[in-house]
């Protein structure tokens, strides 16, 4: 159990754990410490000198105990000059002011000298609206502005990286994201140059930021000196709608925000979840989303026409009546799903297929931080849903030696000539493949950007996501698409949540409220998953 | 590009100086300049490969230090010193002089050279020339373009002792003959007190040292004894002891001499006090125009090397800075020594804990450690007699200025104000004015107005009169000077200074130098005065590192004192 | 007269019988009357009960022009309503814009300068001015006096060049701004203002020889929807209808704001409350708002016109393109607005038809939680049914033309 520590800030009591520094502390208590350089998860700069603040402690006597006043309060001496609340710890009888005409003045001080040279560049500037200098200055500095002197210029839009724009005028000189490069993304290779007024942040040519983590300096950039060049000037942020999601592109499942407009996600970044990402994500994840808005997006139910030999749009009444017909008729039914389905749609999808049954495994090179070698968000939600059996291998023999005729494949590719071998062929899908251009019947399903759902990441945590847009023309969420050809009656994804929490022991208990934006840790204990082999030697014996 | 051989093994053996990889940044650069004549990506390359550093780390350095340069210089590099004493003597006529002279000069100016009582002062590549005058500058260039080379420039003789002095550190270097070589040192008693420390427990020799109450010539004024103590124990990592010999403060250029003149009485001071701290390596952090006292201080190493006082109980090596005052204050220092940009450190956690390459650290400066052998060999009592209470021993003082005999002088502190200093030992003031101020301590320490000049010159009187005694330079400013003209020098000092780290110092800094061009200039409004204190007043006490308050009190104590000549010059243009 | 007595009819076969077995009797008559009604003075409806030509009953409907502008204030920055206070009382644009503009003030726990106080009486009394000559010359319209909607009506026009020129709109004014004005009082307007103040006393002595003792105006006004005072306060009227029904109740003086402690004016109230008394009550504040504004402009100060309240007041836009703190501030407080502590005030002012107030609860920020408009016409309105019954159905014009409301302040 962490030792605790009494401090008074502003007036207010705060009981702060042991080692944690003032500004940490005025946060318990609603306090806000304004401050650029500090970082909670990199180390500690002090440059920015923002968040000065009043500290003193108690007077102590001859026996080092807290010499009483008059009013038998302990006797506070303060220290002559202000500290910065980052580099200082709480300490037990510690009194801090914020907010005192000192403080104050120290405040406007410090923002006035950060902004004598910044150049005008708010009306152009991404950063506007999501900008810690325009709030710090309202909030925190003089309202107008002394200086008359030419201002300090700097190389402006240079190219950081092909994905990073840096502005030397803007940049403010805190540090962060040298610190960043040099202690989490692990490449040394931002740095100033020059000394004084003139120091210019830079990195050696040739050697640019060149890691899966470069994106992360444009979020912790306190102001627009480091942009994201795929944003830049393609929208003002206060348009944006926010929306808490997880990232689907591998199975640590860093925790989400994307942002969108009208039906189109401009960008992802980072959430934070300190028993997932921290506060980072790569730059594979956050920049692959571009697929959402693909013009090539599937949008409508379509046939194979026999009669006219191309696609057919249908409704879904009816494209959901001519399968189902043709599912009762089939024989064996095989499916394929995705390890990129959420655990409803993969529970509903084992319900619709049986046991023959396996998501389609991707694998990459893992980073040794937060990209791991399984390119599948759930994973282990197909296996919890037992969806991953491991006999993939088995049903595309089945296929080619034309045991499997009727195939539904859910959110993945299929091999040209297996396509063509199956009598029918069913795909839910959301963008063009050669599945979809040989499949009998195609459904058009949704991003995760457009449909709300679980996964399960790889350390069997549980974590929900939310649609940040409406699906393209008449696209639904796959989990309305299996239900009805299911025949089931589930009204919301809740329902079907309900229904598996029922089914499924790991997930007793819960329902989509109670997962939270953070998610929650499942304690799953699975059958292994039964390799191929055995399950040939068991076919055979 | 290919280094020679004896290069790489000079290079190989600093770097076995340093238990780091990148401590060697800076020597390596100074080498590699030396040689190619630049810093250029391929030689900032080669470092970083040799160091196993990424080229950002390099580059970054070569950037921060003046004294290097990305593009290949005149073959005669002269540097100008620029800054208050030598202004005020007249550098900006040398600079008229030095106007087209072809490609084989480059002409800079630079700051503080530390040798402001022979101002104006200048260096050619690395010889060093006082008292210059356009004349005899004008020699000079024509010898060299004659030659084609640079004549060796021989270093001054050591001023005599004043009667109202008392010369204890001093007291060698005006002995008949005396060159500051071993010999000489041993003859005259050298070295007979290490072998008194090293019959002495560490902390005994401690104890002395705080008895004597020796306060930190540096310019802080911290008990040195004091300082001693803090340092941690038992931490498993090794100690270090750095001098301080960046002597930058304007109107000071006392380290110089003792440099220069008797480098083994520093030698002595610090391995005695590597003992009594426990340091087994010792670094003297010599400032890189000093090349003449660095050459000193690696000779005078290996003659105690040689004799066995060196190596035996700790190791003393030399580290070269490359011009920036910022490295005078001791983190900045052991953030260069470290090689990388001299950004003092946050404290806490403080030197004595937290120090040079992670280690416990005792940074002194060169005259506080060059008293250390005095000290042990004659007892804290003996120093105690000295001075006043609070203010013990005897402290080297600069005098610069107009005045008849300006120099360096060793006083016992307190015993003389600083009227009688000016008047009586340096003979009062030449030029027939009357005095306006004197600044006490180096350009950071806030002026005295001419009607506060009956101050003993001790720490806590001076602290008393509202200013401080700092480093010891004295610089006299008689009515002549133009206080607005001073107060810019001095701006442009630390503006050009300012390492840039943090906010107040990086920005305030260049605006208060602008602000006072236009001052001067005449495109000023009244309201220019209040902005100025104001924004003095917004950097004290809100920096990292003392440059801030350094950058402040000036500019807030002409402004207090002169403040008629800034309205004036404010009101000109309306 | 035949006595009346009113019976209900359970159904059609028992109305026939009754019929039948009865002596003539009549039935009530519903009409309606509006939305769409020229005398209505807006979208509003009556349902009216008539037996014959009186009035048996009356119910009043409202909300046809209702814009949802509440809800409306809670996604805009409270400078982004202003416009919308523009069209609330649309016939006194500029009164509406000083209310909020105090409201929100008051809020921010701000002050303004001498200056735009007086700006502000003036931009009230003008706008005064001009409801009352519409209210007028409505009524007068409607009761038959058409000449007088004309001669009140080319007065109107004049203020509307001075609203003109003194924000460049003649109807959508959006004349005041949190802390300050959008811009200064133009020179130009100063004499243009005095010109007006001085023709308009012709205009007013005019309108009252054609109608105050014209005996057909007398006969349509006079004991008319007498309203008592206790109905009156009990009621919660305020403005004309108040003080008509002989309360001396008037905000400048009561509460006094933006600076009409500093000027002379006399508070007109009726003696019976009637039509004839409300009628009479706005002709004499139009003479009374004369003076005031002859007083603000006498002794109009110089000086700033804003609140030297960076925070809150947009900078000089000379400023804002060349300064850094200036822009920044610009851009904050337009994109995010201002940031209004937490807190709740009401704010009501003397308008032209009664008291307008506005209730902000601000939980900090630059929008309002709550922004609730107290509206002199919504509850003046109440007062329909009381006034309308036992009168005749050609009285409805008369009691609403004295009432003088307006629905864009009524249904918001």
């Amino acid at each position: 159990m962490a030792e605790t520590v009494k401090l008074t800030i502003d007036g207010k009591e705060v009981v702060a754990p042991k080692g944690m520094n003032l500004i940490e502390a005025a946060k318990l208590v609603g306090i806000e410490v304004p401050h650029y350089c500090y970082h909670p998860k990199l180390t500690i700069a002090g440059n920015c000198r923002m968040c000065l603040v009043d500290t003193g402690m108690p007077k102590l006597d001859k026996d080092k105990k807290p010499e009483l006043g008059p009013d038998g309060k302990p006797v506070i001496m303060f220290a002559p000059k202000l500290a910065i609340g980052c580099n200082t710890t709480v300490a037990e009888g510690m009194v801090v002011h914020t907010r005192t005409p000192k403080v104050q003045k120290a405040r406007e001080g410090v923002m006035e000298f950060l902004l004598i040279n910044h150049p005008l560049d708010c009306p152009i500037c991404d950063q506007a609206g999501e900008c810690r200098l325009q709030e710090f200055s309202v909030d925190y500095g003089k309202g107008e502005s002394r200086f008359v002197e030419e201002k300090v210029h700097k190389p402006k839009q240079t190219k950081l990286n092909a994905k990073i724009t840096l502005d030397d005028e803007r940049c403010i000189l805190c540090s962060r994201c040298i610190r960043f490069m040099k202690e989490v993304a692990g490449q040394d290779c931002l740095g100033f140059v020059n000394r004084g007024s003139y120091s210019t942040l830079t990195c050696y040519p040739g050697q640019e930021p060149k890691t899966n983590y470069d994106l992360n300096i444009v979020d912790i950039c306190p102001v627009g000196a480091l942009t994201q060049t795929d944003f830049r000037f393609e929208q003002r942020v206060w348009f944006l709608k926010e929306t808490k999601s997880v990232c689907p592109n591998c199975s640590t499942g860093c925790n989400t925000v994307l942002w969108s407009r009208e039906g189109v996600v401009y960008r992802q970044t980072p959430r934070d979840n300190d028993a997932v990402n921290q506060c980072w994500m790569c730059d594979y994840g956050r920049l692959n989303f571009k697929f959402i808005n693909d013009p090539t997006r599937l949008t409508s139910p379509s046939v194979k026409s026999a009669v006219y030999g191309e696609r057919v749009n249908l409704t879904w009444l009816e494209a959901t009546r001519q399968i189902t017909g043709k599912l009762k008729a089939a024989g064996t039914i095989a499916g394929i799903a995705s390890g990129r389905a959420t655990t409803e749609e993969l529970f509903l999808f084992k319900k619709l297929v049986g046991d023959l049954v396996d998501i389609v495994p991707h694998t990459g090179e893992a980073d040794g931080k937060l990209l791991q070698a399984d390119r599948n968000p759930n994973t282990a939600g197909a296996k919890l849903t037992g969806c991953a059996t491991g006999k993939l291998p088995e049903i595309l023999e089945g296929i080619k030696a034309g045991k499997v005729k009727t195939l539904i494949v859910l959110g993945e590719d299929l091999d040209e000539e297996l396509a063509k071998k199956l009598e029918l062929l069913v795909v839910i899908d959301t963008l063009p493949t050669k599945a979809t251009e040989h499949a009998n019947y195609v459904l058009p399903g949704t991003t995760f950007a457009e449909k709300r759902g679980t996964f399960i990441n790889g350390k069997n945590r549980l974590q929900r996501f939310n649609a940040a847009i409406p699906p393209v023309g008449i696209a639904r969420p796959e989990w309305q698409t299996l239900t009805a050809l299911l025949g089931a009656s589930y009204a919301a994804i809740e329902d079907v949540f309900a229904d598996m929490a029922r089914t499924l022991p790991a997930l007793a208990g819960l329902n989509l409220s109670k997962i939270g934006d953070l998610g929650v840790e499942l304690k799953i204990e699975q059958p292994a998953v039964q390799p191929v082999s055995q399950a040939a030697e068991a076919v055979a014996k | 590009m290919t280094i020679p051989s004896e290069l790489e093994r000079h290079i190989d053996e600093i770097i076995t100086h340093y238990p780091t990889k990148r401590a060697p940044v800076l020597w390596l650069c100074h080498l590699l300049q030396d040689h190619f004549g630049f810093l250029g990506q391929e030689q900032v390359e080669w470092i970083a490969t040799k160091l196993s550093l990424q080229p950002i780390n390099v580059w970054e350095v070569v950037t921060f230090y003046p004294m290097f340069t990305q593009k290949l210089r005149g073959k005669f590099h002269i540097k100008v010193c620029r800054t208050l004493s030598c202004h005020l003597a007249g550098s900006q006529k040398l600079l008229e002089r030095l106007k087209d002279l072809g490609a084989d000069f480059t002409v800079d100016t630079v700051e503080c050279l530390a040798s402001c009582g022979t101002a104006p002062a200048m260096m050619i590549n690395d010889e060093h020339y006082d008292s210059m005058t356009p004349e005899r500058l004008d020699k000079i260039v024509a010898d060299i373009k004659r030659t084609g080379t640079l004549a060796k420039e021989p270093i001054a003789k050591p001023l005599p002792a004043h009667p109202l002095e008392k010369r204890v550190l001093l007291a060698n270097i005006t002995k008949p003959g005396y060159t500051g070589s071993l010999a000489d040192y041993e003859k005259e008693g050298g070295y007979q007190a290490l072998a008194k420390a090293l019959t002495m427990k560490p902390e005994e020799i401690v104890n002395e040292v705080k008895n004597s109450e020796i306060r930190g010539r540096g310019g802080a004024g911290f008990p040195c004894g004091l300082k001693w103590s803090f340092l941690a124990k038992n931490t498993g990592k090794p100690t270090y002891l750095v001098c301080n010999a960046d002597e930058s403060e304007p109107g000071t250029f006392k380290d110089r001499q003792l440099i220069n003149y008797d480098p083994h009485q520093l030698l002595e001071g610090i391995l005695i006090s590597c003992h009594a701290t426990g340091a087994k390596v010792a670094y003297i952090y010599i400032r890189g125009e000093m090349p003449h006292g660095a050459n000193v201080l690696i000779n005078a190493i290996a003659e105690a090397r040689a004799k066995g006082y060196v190596g035996k109980t700790a190791e003393i090596y030399v580290h070269r800075g490359a011009g920036a005052y910022i490295c005078g204050e001791e983190t900045g220092l052991i953030e260069s020594l470290e090689g990388k940009r001299a950004y003092p450190r946050i404290k806490p956690p403080f030197p004595a804990i937290v120090g040079l390459f992670g280690s416990p650290t005792v940074v002194n400066n060169v005259e506080t450690l060059s008293n250390i052998p005095h000290i042990v060999k004659n007892g804290a009592a003996w120093f105690k007699a000295m001075g006043v209470p609070g203010s013990t021993g005897t402290r080297l003082v600069c005098v610069s200025g107009p005045v008849k005999r300006p120099g360096y002088y060793e006083f016992e502190m307190g015993k003389l104000t600083m009227r009688q200093l000016i008047e009586d030992v340096c003979g009062g003031v030449t030029n027939g004015k009357k005095i306006k101020g004197v600044i006490p301590g180096g350009s950071s320490m806030p002026v005295m107005p001419a009607n506060n000049l009956d101050v003993p010159l001790d720490f806590e009187s001076l602290r008393k009169a509202g200013t401080m005694a700092g480093s010891g330079g004295i610089v006299v400013l008689t009515e002549d000077v133009s206080i607005v003209d001073a107060t810019l020098n001095v701006s442009q000092f630390y503006a050009h200074e300012s390492c840039g780290q943090c906010t107040p110092c990086r920005e305030g800094t260049l605006w208060m130098e602008k602000m006072l061009h236009r001052i001067k200039d005449g495109h000023s409004r009244p309201e220019d005065v209040d902005l100025l204190f104001e924004v003095a007043d917004n950097i004290d006490g809100k920096t990292i590192c003392p440059l801030g308050e350094a950058a402040a009190w000036p500019v807030k104590a002409f402004l207090k004192n002169y403040r008629s000549e800034f309205e004036k010059a404010c009101n000109k243009n309306g | 007269m035949a006595t009346r007595y009113e019976m209900e009819m359970i159904d059609s076969a028992a109305r026939a019988h009754q019929a039948f077995e009865e002596e003539l009797h009549g039935e009530k008559l519903i009409v309606n009357m509006g939305p769409s009604h020229p005398s209505t003075h807006g979208v509003f409806r009556m349902v009216l009960e008539l037996d014959g030509e009186e009035i048996t009953n009356c119910w009043p409907e409202i909300g046809f022009l209702h814009r949802g502008d509440e809800k409306i204030a809670e996604n805009m920055t409270y400078t982004q309503f202003i416009p919308y206070t523009d069209r609330l009382d649309y016939l006194a644009p500029l009164a509406n814009n000083v209310a909020y503009a105090y409201a929100v003030e008051k809020l921010c726990g701000i002050d303004v300068p001498v200056r735009c106080k007086y700006i502000r009486v003036i931009c009230a009394e003008l706008a005064r001015i001009s409801s009352h000559l519409l209210g007028i010359g409505a009524m007068s319209m409607d009761i038959g006096a058409m000449t007088v909607f004309l001669y009140t009506f080319k007065q109107r026009e004049l203020i509307y060049d001075l609203c003109e020129t003194i924000c460049g709109a003649r109807l959508t004014t959006s004349y005041t701004r949190i802390g300050g004005l959008a811009n200064d009082m133009p020179e130009s307007f100063i004499p243009m203002c005095r010109k007006f103040i001085a023709d308009l006393p012709a205009t007013i002595d005019e309108t009252d020889k054609l109608l105050t003792r014209n005996k057909i105006f007398i006969e349509r006004n006079k004991d008319i929807a007498v309203l008592s005072r206790e109905d009156a306060i009990n009621y919660g009227a305020t403005g004309p209808i108040l003080r008509g029904s002989g309360v001396e109740h008037d905000l400048r003086k009561a509460n006094p704001y933006g600076g009409y402690e500093n000027f002379q004016f006399d508070i007109p109230t009726g003696t019976v409350g009637d039509c004839m008394d409300r009628y009479l009550v706005r002709m004499e504040e139009m003479r009374q708002s004369i003076r005031i504004i002859q007083q603000a402009l006498d002794s109009m100060p110089g000086g700033e016109w804003n609140a030297p309240e960076a925070k809150i007041v947009l900078p000089e836009k000379q400023a804002v393109l060349t300064k850094m703190e200036e822009l920044i501030h610009h851009f904050i407080n337009v994109t995010q607005g201002i940031n209004a502590p937490v807190g709740e005030v009401y704010f009501g002012a003397e308008n032209p038809k009664g008291e307008l107030g506005f209730y902000i609860v601000s939980k900090g920020g630059g929008t309002p939680h709550r922004l609730k408009i107290r509206a002199p016409s919504f509850v003046n309105l109440q007062l329909v049914p009381l006034l309308c019954k036992g009168h005749m159905m050609s009285d409805t014009v008369a009691i609403l033309g004295s009432l003088d409301f307006v629905m864009g302040e009524c249904d918001r």
